[in-house]
């Protein structure tokens, strides 16, 4: 029996102790997890920490969220947190820079390799495979468009909407078909500038209602008419071209002459003028002549009649070509070569002629 | 390793410990709602008021109260592309898009679920159902038209449409923000009808186009040998008024004239003689005429010249 006592005593004893271990075991398995947790702690304080250093780029503005709302808008810099994530997030947008967004919605879906090969193009436009827009005098064309905007508040833009681009080329493409829809086909084709102020105008509309925050900078619009009809569009410039150059030389042959027009009435009124000044003075000079000649004339008027014919008839056939004496009886005709054009005399001398 | 040393460190490590208990109670106590977010905080189950301005707020730790977040980011939505009758009979090709967000996360939740593909199915029945309706009332001039109040037109449908549909869209605590047409087409059988008549639409406008061309020039070409003739014919009625005038001046020295009237009609004759005579002229004489009288041969004998000799 006692051996029996000190058996137990000895198990007892010997559960006793390596309970204690167990013990002690567990303990330090406690503390190294304490430990490795206040680690963690520390790793994740430190992580925080370094994430309250943040930097915004030239072209950024950043936004910090205190507990998810907007608490301070931060310009391009490097700043401090006030307070660690997840209490503070801090939020980088680019808003500066123009950015660009085009639209192929209104395009039809060519196969190149077809199209490369030459063979016939559909005759139909299939909806949903390939693009067009209605214009109000019911044509069909088609159109791409690229839109240059900015983000001017970023917060709408980025955070009350969950995808603003793509909102934006939605509403591109719907001003796009209502602008269409207003204008006739060769508005929309051969006036692009008007096409595109109109969707421009309505796109701004648009995005100030949907409160977007975005700014439109400008819209390049690129029209074409359909492929199958594009022949008779080619004809209608050709003939378009034609009639304008007829206008543009019309225009011309008017300006011309109302040049000329010009230059004749001015030369009608110089000539008339001229005409005007030449006659007040040849009668000055001829009543002039006349009070002078008219003293001798009264002393000798046979004398002063005769002379004056004498000298008038000299000069006439000094300035003719040629003068003929002639004598009625007999025919005999003298010629004589008077004045001072002896070629004419020459010329028109005649064969078998007495000189 | 003595006891004050274990002691303190206990302490320390006890701390810690019911820091980070604390702060996990904490965060069971307290939730977060972001500026993309609405939130719906439930009690036992039973659905709460919606909390849609960001910020930091307190509720029951689980399992008394749970949050719920949606997000209420604006959303959008493209229809399918549908073939819709309008009043006048034409068969058209529209798709539609809706930008909507949750409104009310309480209905949503309850109507809708966090599956967004049911949100996707209610919206599109909603769209086709009520474009359908308001289409059926409008004839294709309201939709695409140069008439000045096309405008004013589409923009009344779309409103219509979007009426409607938010109309029923409330109970599913959805809000439709806009709503507008992405496309607007024609069936794929009616396209080819298009292009004949834009063909031969085209082929009018050419020929009309150069019509015109020719009918502008001819009236400019015409308009310009009007004005020519004006301006000419205005030109010769001023310069004979100029040499009226002049004739007006000259006969005021003629009164001069009236000295001796036959001396001065013999004077003018003179000078017209002179002037008519003046250039590339033939003149024919009878030897009668002085000074050619001299070459008479008796003209000579009278001046007691020498006698020619007598003709054979």
């Amino acid at each position: 029996m006692p051996d029996e006592t000190q058996q137990d005593n000895a198990r007892e004893r010997q559960a006793r102790d390596a309970g204690v271990e167990g013990l002690r075991a567990l303990g330090a398995a406690v503390q190294v997890s304490i430990r490795v947790l206040v680690a963690v702690l520390g790793l994740l304080l430190i992580v925080s920490l370094l994430q309250c250093y943040v930097v915004v780029k030239q072209h950024q503005i950043g936004i910090v969220y205190r507990f998810g709302k907007p608490r301070q808008e931060l310009k391009p810099g490097q700043h401090a947190l006030v307070l660690p994530p997840p209490f503070e997030e801090f939020r980088a947008y680019t808003v500066t820079r123009e950015k660009s967004l085009e639209t192929r919605a209104f395009l039809p879906a060519i196969d190149t390799a077809t199209t490369a090969s030459g063979a016939q193009l559909d005759a139909v436009l299939r909806p949903g495979v390939d693009g067009y827009l209605l214009t109000g005098d019911q044509n069909i064309i088609h159109c791409a468009a690229t839109l240059y905007y900015w983000v001017s508040d970023p917060v709408a833009f980025y955070e009350r909407q969950a995808d603003g681009e793509k909102m934006l080329k939605t509403l591109l493409n719907h001003t796009l078909l209502r602008a269409s829809g207003a204008l006739g086909a060769e508005d929309t084709l051969f006036s692009l500038p008007r096409f595109a102020e109109r969707v421009t105008s309505l796109l701004k509309e648009e995005i100030q209602a949907s409160g977007l925050g975005a700014e439109v900078n400008r819209l390049v619009l690129n029209s074409t008419p359909p492929r199958q009809a594009k022949s008779a569009f080619d004809a209608h410039i050709a003939a378009s071209q034609r009639a304008d150059e007829a206008r543009k030389q019309a225009e011309g042959y008017r300006a011309r002459l109302a040049n000329e027009t010009d230059a004749s009435a001015d030369q009608v009124l110089a000539l008339a003028r001229s005409e005007k000044s030449e006659l007040e003075r040849k009668s000055q000079t001829r009543a002039t002549t006349f009070e002078q000649v008219l003293v001798e004339y009264r002393k000798n008027p046979q004398i002063v009649r005769r002379e004056l014919y004498m000298q008038t008839l000299r000069r006439v056939a000094e300035n003719a070509d040629e003068t003929f004496i002639i004598e009625g009886k007999d025919g005999r005709e003298i010629r004589m070569q008077l004045g001072s054009n002896p070629s004419a005399g020459r010329k028109a001398r005649p064969e078998g002629k007495t000189p | 390793m003595n006891e004050p040393v274990r002691h303190g460190r206990n302490l320390w490590i006890s701390g810690v410990a019911v820091l980070f208990g604390a702060a996990l109670v904490t965060a069971t106590c307290v939730f977060q709602v972001r500026i993309t977010e609405v939130a719906m905080v439930s009690t036992l189950g039973r659905p709460g008021k919606p909390v849609s301005e960001p910020g930091l707020y307190g509720k029951l730790p689980w399992p008394f109260q749970r949050v719920y977040t949606f997000d209420k980011r604006v959303q959008l939505f493209e229809g399918q592309y549908r073939e819709i009758l309008t009043k006048d009979g034409l068969n058209l090709v529209a798709r539609l898009y809706m930008a909507w967000r949750i409104e009310d996360p309480s209905l949503f939740y309850e109507w809708v679920g966090f599956d967004t593909a049911d949100s996707a199915r209610i919206l599109s029945g909603l769209l086709d159902k009520h474009s359908s309706d308001v289409l059926g009332q409008h004839a294709l001039v309201s939709l695409v038209s140069t008439r000045p109040q096309q405008e004013e037109s589409i923009r009344a449908i779309e409103q219509d449409i979007r009426q409607r549909i938010q109309a029923e869209a409330t109970r599913y605590g959805i809000t439709v923000q806009t709503l507008g047409f992405e496309h607007l087409g024609l069936p794929e059988s009616v396209t080819q009808a298009v292009f004949s008549r834009m063909i031969a639409d085209r082929e009018r406008l050419a020929e009309k186009t150069r019509s015109e061309g020719e009918r502008d020039a001819k009236l400019i070409r015409t308009e310009a040998e009007r004005l020519r003739a004006e301006k000419l014919s205005t030109a010769e009625a001023e310069a004979a008024r100029i040499r009226g005038e002049a004739e007006s001046e000259a006969l005021k020295h003629f009164s001069v004239f009236e000295q001796d009237p036959e001396f001065a009609l013999f004077l003018r004759k003179l000078e017209a003689l002179e002037q008519t005579l003046k250039d590339k002229t033939t003149i024919v004489l009878d030897r009668d005429i002085p000074p050619y009288d001299l070459l008479s041969p008796g003209s000579l004998k009278d001046a007691g010249g020498p006698t020619p000799a007598p003709k054979p």
